[in-house]
């Protein structure tokens, strides 16, 4: 369909609020002294308003899942990080075999790690994620253990400050990562490797 | 009893306490029971199981694993083992070497109960 400009009428936004008429998509075309409409039907009024209601339903639903998603994944690890605050309680040679206290700064550091880095990363993932165990470890440091079937994890957060965070994980055969915390960087590529389990 | 140190064959176990507080609500054994540079094991040439849980205060008897020598020489890297006898206990065995995360998980991985908690 071709006409000149002037014919074009602009839809009015009362009328089209009241009539619950057939709207035209309406592209122009400008083609030498005259333009190409093209009509394309879309929706009617009530029809765009079953289709909002349809979107903002399933925007609803999937909110709802990733909040819950979020939701289960942050009671289950604070669940474990009060499971844990036994830890900075154990004394010199708590277990006969003569290991090391704790401190409190330590085990705010593994916290921290898991609590704030890994649980925010997880998040931004909008994914369930599997909760370590948070142990003692050796010469005062903290254990942090993923052990699932199909990878295992071990971070160990030390008793100093001045060294650095260290880890393995594998997938149990032949897909391993290996080192020290040095970077947000190297904390990312350890976190997408325990969120993809290693895969 | 001899106190003389002699070869481990690569068939032996050794066997190590796993105190109470190193164990999981699933049975599993904390990477901290495997890292020690000189990690105390008892050869099964001269111990029995309950006896090397028996070496342990009570408090501290957890359960027994068993470490394969041939496991611990073909999957562990850098390990040392040294039958260590004394007068009190014949079948004494060192486990020497750094143990960094990756050598504990592998402890974790080959150790398996005999005494059970």
């Amino acid at each position: 369909m071709t006409t000149n400009l002037c014919e074009i009428k602009k839809p009015d936004i009362d009328e089209w609020r009241l009539e619950p008429y057939r709207m035209s998509c309406v592209g122009i075309k400008h083609s030498g002294s005259s333009f190409k409409i093209e009509k394309k039907p879309i929706l009617t009024r009530h029809e765009i308003s079953d289709e909002l209601q349809r979107a903002s339903a399933k925007w609803q639903l999937a909110l709802q899942e990733i909040a819950g998603i979020i939701s289960d994944s942050e009671s289950e690890l604070d669940s474990e990080i009060e499971r844990s605050r036994h830890i900075i309680k154990l004394k010199e040679n708590w277990d006969g075999e003569g290991s090391k206290g704790y401190k409190q700064t330590t085990w705010d550091r593994a916290v921290d790690l898991l609590s704030s880095k890994y649980l925010d990363y997880a998040m931004s993932k909008k994914d369930k994620i599997d909760i370590p165990n948070i142990l003692p470890g050796p010469d005062g440091s903290i254990d942090i253990l993923w052990s699932y079937p199909e990878y295992e994890v071990l971070i160990n957060v030390p008793e100093s400050d001045n060294k650095p965070i260290s880890f393995y994980g594998d997938n149990k055969r032949e897909n391993y990562l290996k080192g020290t915390l040095n970077s947000k960087l190297e904390e990312l590529v350890l976190f997408e490797k325990i969120i993809s389990k290693f895969q | 009893m001899s106190k003389i140190p002699e070869t481990i064959p690569d068939k032996a176990t050794l066997y190590r306490n796993i105190p109470p507080k190193h164990i999981l609500t699933d049975d599993k054994i904390m990477p901290i029971s495997f890292s020690r540079y000189d990690m105390s094991t008892d050869w099964d040439e001269h111990s029995t199981p309950e006896e090397s849980l028996q070496r342990h205060d009570i408090k501290y008897q957890g359960g027994i694993v068993g470490l394969g020598v041939s496991d611990i020489k073909s999957k562990i890297q850098n390990q040392i083992i040294k039958h260590t006898p004394s007068r009190r206990n014949p079948a004494h065995t060192d486990v020497l070497g750094e143990k960094d995360n990756e050598i504990r998980l592998a402890f974790c991985r080959i150790a398996k109960w005999i005494i059970e908690p």
